[in-house]
């Protein structure tokens, strides 16, 4: 069956729709690479054992990760006539109690965590389930409270391979808009007022990149979607894109559409392999019925996807490093101006965007820029996803308002682990230094956290009392060392002799001046370095000789 | 016109295999082994040109330890023949990072033969292809008996208070890269269950990766 | 044409420039070291930052790879600039202090080093890539590349061996800044086996490659003219015939054409690889003219006359 039209979409999502809201019982279970961590396949496989054994008329299905990643294997039962409910670590040795207990049509208090009576998509069109007394609805879940997820819509709720299931909560209908009724100078305009920026951490404003590929003249143009995630922080574009895979894939042809590009990339980390996989799965999906390809729902629009992937660098997301990487040179940050949006991929416009970036556009386009807008403050509109970790009572992942306390995201974390106090936190990955607890009250926003001298990047990292900083200023040089690709003389040799001084003062040798050395070749590496990995390497050792001086100062001699 | 005879080899294969043996042998000792091997393949030859069977004789007939030494180069050939490599690139449709975690998949390390074979093949120079081994941190250029990742992450690292993975990384780094490879990974994805190692792939309590590897490199 | 200003005087810049070539244009001086004019500009060294002020905004960039546009007000010689190049010269020696050029670079602006609290390298190697680069670009062999990546980054040969794809041409030697490679010419070199030594004739070493060419003799005039290996390459790549090379550029005899029995087809004039052949006119006909100091002797034109109407002289 090819997809012609708006018509083919909606017949799809009435298929996806029977998944979601079934007649028969429906268990899900988290099966990102969290889930998996802890034991979701064995879950998932008991379930399915124990369902055949007690002759109970359900399915298993694997999702992706919603987030709770702190209480994998997560477990939700969709009952006919009960809300859907969520059970929290659910090993398979608990698996045949949760079964038996279904089949009675009750639930298990103790391992369920909350309770959702109602779903609303992207289109408006809502999925209602009973309400089950006893139990917390989700909106009272207390590391749910305060989250808004635009991004993270579909995680953990739909199957990630599942075409129709995506189409039921409002999938593919924004690429139907845009192809039937839209100019592409409108959809540019759109994301423009939604005020949507880079989500890599650069911040730069998504309508703004369209537009100069738009305007940029060339009978070739590209789309590509960076999922190196080199950061050490974070591990969470992997369980987005092994969660919703096709938003990002709606996102980048979207954009495509906007800028007149046929051809796109997926450029995904090394260790990404199941990610890979389900993307090409679906790209093979989509092609056999028509959503990707030539003349896409019987209009001028082609566009194929590759997916690519790196060689394990931190430096290739950077966005000309990538596409260096892409064209099969060495993996070095090119010389800017020019920019990839007038001159990139073999020289030709490319719009190159995180891809959670890229998994806004469709909610962006199917509800309007202003209703992105609403979220968020001056400057900072829309949502961010964060994964919370290190010293925290509950590792997880959020998505939040921008304009949202850090304080607020620590209390969904359920604050320090152990009850210690917190010492400080990390909040811009390698290159946005640590920041002293005091500072908590900071909102998600780019220019206040520029202020601060950190960036909005994509972890949250809480450290406690027993934190060294110099040791952890010494973890982050010790990374740039390894990452820097080499090509530029202050980042080659300077982060070599920063990490030398570290020593140093680890072990104890500090020397009257070494601090000032350290602080002095800020200004000048931050100059003349060729890329933003340079230019952010002397970031851990600057912010936490200014917010944590006391632990430097006990290693220096008289 | 003095130059010195040629070797006489039946094919480029075999010729090949020679110049990886030699590349195996000490470089002190490279000039005064290479005319001797010369002459043991020759006899094994009949006196015609050397073949790959030559040299796989010539070899089983020497002393340990140059006989696995020299074993290992056969074997090392076997894994990865020139159909072998042009299927691999018809498959990867040239992409280079491609063909090589297809190799990595079947072999753990890229040998050097691959890469002059895949140089011979798509036309890309052999020094760029060293040069995207060399920089690709997934790529390895030699195989080790065991491979350590240790989750380099930002949540591990704060996590591990008793500084153990920096004390495993310590014990590998000291030890020969052929007995045990170390990975630094950044962010495995499963920060709740923090801080992590892995050795040969399976994911075990840091003790007791600290335990097998002590017991590894005592031999 | 672009109007900038540069150090405070306003110049009408040409279009598709960088704001290196138009310094130099204008007597300006921005020091470099991975900088060659007959290269794609590479902003390896950052030694040639500059002050670029747009639209208000002031930033350093590289001023190899920085275009120029309308408007842009540069500074060469900030303290800002200066401090820059200081904090990379200082960052040098402690790499390796010998080389000339780093030397000179540190005088200059006046960078006592190496600091004895950091190890010293002592390398001549500093990565300007420009090696690299030129056997890419203009020699086009590829023989030697970057291995490693940040401070372990070294120039090498593919796994640190000889290089096949090597052709002995020693650009590498004369571009590079430091010295760093090391090219000898060996007019009589030795192989020592435990039971005998040969001299194997002339040899062009490269140490630093682990590459040693034994350099090819002319059967006639004795003379040593080019490295064996990449002959022989280019040889069996051009399927020239086995002895092509025994004899040099210089001894080698053009071929002869007889003009009673050449047709004036012209033939061998589009067919002759180098175009050492021309056709001239002889009386109401057209001829070919063979030119010596073109012809490589490839003998194509030999073979490709359908009378045989072009020979080769016979040699004693």
């Amino acid at each position: 069956m090819r997809i012609k039209d708006i018509k083919g979409i909606e017949l799809m999502a009435r298929e996806g729709l029977k998944d979601l809201k079934p007649e028969k019982i429906r268990f899900t279970v988290g099966s990102a690479v969290c889930g998996l961590s802890r034991g979701a396949k064995g879950t998932l496989e008991t379930l399915k054992e124990e369902i055949a054994k007690s002759n109970l008329n359900a399915e298993v299905k694997a999702v992706g990760c919603n987030g709770l990643c702190f209480t994998e294997p997560v477990v939700e039962v969709i009952s006919p006539g009960m809300s859907k409910i969520t059970y929290g670590s659910v090993t398979p040795e608990r698996v045949p109690e949760l079964v038996t207990v279904v089949k009675r049509g009750e639930v298990i208090k103790k391992m369920a965590l909350f309770k959702t009576t109602r779903h609303q998509f992207l289109n408006g069109k809502t999925v209602e389930y009973g309400d089950t007394a006893g139990i917390i609805d989700s909106s009272e879940f207390t590391p749910l409270k305060g989250q808004v997820r635009i991004v993270m819509r579909n995680a953990g709720l739909i199957d990630p391979l599942s075409v129709e299931e995506y189409a039921a909560t409002g999938g593919f209908e924004a690429l139907a808009k845009i192809l039937s009724e839209k100019k592409p100078e409108e959809v540019i305009r759109e994301v423009e007022s939604s005020g949507l920026r880079g989500r890599g951490g650069a911040g730069f404003p998504t309508g703004l990149k369209w537009k100069t590929a738009l305007e940029t003249p060339s009978p070739k143009k590209y789309v590509v979607a960076n999922c190196s995630e080199g950061d050490p922080e974070v591990g969470m574009h992997r369980s987005l894109i092994e969660s919703d895979p096709l938003n990002v894939i709606e996102g980048m042809m979207i954009a495509a559409f906007a800028i007149g590009a046929d051809e796109g990339y997926i450029y995904v980390s090394d260790k990404l392999v199941s990610a890979e996989e389900k993307l090409t799965v679906l790209i093979g999906k989509l092609s056999a019925i028509g959503l990707l390809g030539e003349r896409i729902m019987g209009t001028d629009f082609s566009f194929t996807i590759t997916v690519k992937r790196s060689s394990g660098a931190y430096v290739s997301g950077e966005e000309t490093a990538l596409l260096n990487a892409l064209e099969g040179d060495m993996t070095e940050p090119r010389p800017r101006p020019p920019f990839p949006a007038k001159k990139g991929l073999f020289g030709m416009p490319t719009v190159v965007n995180n891809v959670e970036t890229f998994m806004n556009i469709p909610a962006i386009i199917l509800k309007g820029g202003d209703w992105y807008a609403s979220y968020g403050v001056e400057g900072s509109r829309g949502t961010k996803v964060l994964a919370v970790t290190g010293d925290c009572e509950r590792t997880l992942t959020v998505e939040v308002p921008l304009g949202t306390k850090i304080k607020n995201v620590i209390r969904m974390a359920g604050g320090v682990k152990g009850k210690k106090s917190l010492k400080g936190f990390q909040i811009g990955g390698p290159g946005g230094g640590i920041l002293p607890a005091r500072k908590i009250n900071l909102p998600l926003d780019f220019q206040k956290l520029g202020k601060e001298k950190t960036m909005l990047a994509s972890g949250l990292v809480l450290m406690d009392e027993d934190t060294d900083m110099v040791k952890m200023a010494r973890f982050f040089i010790k990374f740039f060392e390894e990452e820097s690709c080499g090509k530029c003389i202050p980042c080659r040799e300077g982060s070599h002799r920063v990490g030398e001084v570290l020593d140093y003062l680890i072990r104890g040798m500090g020397e009257k001046g070494d601090l000032e050395y350290l602080l002095s070749l800020e200004g000048p590496i931050n100059d003349t370095s060729a890329c933003a990995l340079g230019k952010l390497m002397l970031a851990p050792v600057s912010s936490t000789i200014r917010n944590f001086r006391e632990d430097y100062e006990k290693r220096i001699g008289g | 016109m003095t130059e010195l005879e040629e070797p006489k080899f039946a094919d480029s294969e075999a010729e090949d295999l020679f110049s990886r043996m030699i590349l195996a042998v000490p470089e002190a000792m490279k000039n005064m082994v290479k005319p001797m091997l010369l002459g043991l393949a020759g006899q094994k030859a009949g006196g015609g040109p050397i073949t790959v069977e030559a040299l796989k004789e010539m070899v089983e007939g020497l002393p340990e330890p140059q006989k696995s030494v020299f074993k290992q180069v056969v074997a090392a050939r076997k894994g990865l023949d020139p159909e072998v490599i042009k299927a691999m690139i018809e498959e990867c449709g040239g992409d280079i990072p491609r063909i090589f975690f297809k190799i990595m998949e079947r072999m753990k390390y890229i040998p050097q033969e691959a890469v002059r074979e895949i140089a011979k093949q798509t036309g890309i120079s052999e020094a760029h292809l060293f040069h995207l081994i060399t920089t690709g941190k997934a790529f390895s250029l030699s195989s080790s008996a065991h491979q350590v990742t240790l989750c380099a992450g930002t949540g591990c690292t704060v996590k591990d208070k008793s500084k153990s993975l920096e004390t495993i990384e310590k014990l590998v780094t000291d030890a020969e890269p052929k007995e045990v490879l170390l990975k630094k990974a950044r962010c495995l994805g499963c920060c709740d269950l923090g801080p992590l190692a892995e050795i040969d792939g399976k994911r075990l309590a840091l003790n007791v990766v600290q335990a097998q590897i002590e017991a590894f490199l005592k031999g | 044409m672009p109007l900038i200003t540069i150090n405070g005087k306003k110049i009408k810049a040409s279009e598709n420039v960088t704001i290196l070539e138009v310094a130099r244009g204008n007597a300006i001086f921005i020091p470099t070291l991975c900088h060659n004019d007959g290269l794609t500009p590479y902003g390896g060294c950052r030694l040639c930052v500059v002050e670029v002020v747009k639209n208000g905004k002031t930033t350093v960039e590289a001023s190899c790879t920085y275009p120029i546009e309308e408007g842009l007000t540069i500074k060469t010689n900030t303290a800002r600039i200066r401090k820059a190049r200081q904090v990379i010269i200082g960052l040098l020696l402690n790499r390796g202090p010998k080389p000339l050029v780093i030397q000179d670079l540190a005088s200059e602006y006046g960078v006592t080093g190496p600091l004895t609290r950091f190890s010293v390298e002592n390398e001549h190697c500093i990565r300007c890539g420009l090696c690299v680069q030129a056997c890419r670009e203009i020699v086009q062999a590829r023989a030697i590349c970057f291995a490693g990546m940040g401070f372990e980054r070294k120039v090498t040969t593919p796994f640190n061996e000889s290089s096949l794809d090597c052709i002995g041409c020693g650009t590498c030697e004369l571009i590079c800044p430091t010295k760093y490679i090391d090219m000898k010419d060996l007019p009589e070199a030795q192989e020592v086996t435990p039971s005998d030594h040969q001299i194997i004739g002339p040899v062009r070493n490269f140490d630093t490659w682990n590459t040693e060419f034994k350099v090819r003799v002319c059967n006639e005039c004795g003379n040593p003219f080019y490295s064996a290996q990449p002959l022989k390459k280019f040889q069996e790549s051009q399927n020239l015939q086995s002895g092509f090379f025994d004899v040099c550029p210089s001894c080698r005899i053009p071929p002869h054409v007889d003009e009673d029995l050449c047709l004036g087809c012209g033939g061998c004039v589009v067919n002759c690889p180098i175009g050492a052949i021309l056709m001239k006119e002889k009386g109401e006909e057209q001829k070919p003219t063979i030119y010596r100091e073109n012809c490589t002797g490839c003998h194509y034109c030999v073979d490709m006359c359908v009378v045989g109407a072009i020979t080769i002289e016979n040699r004693e």
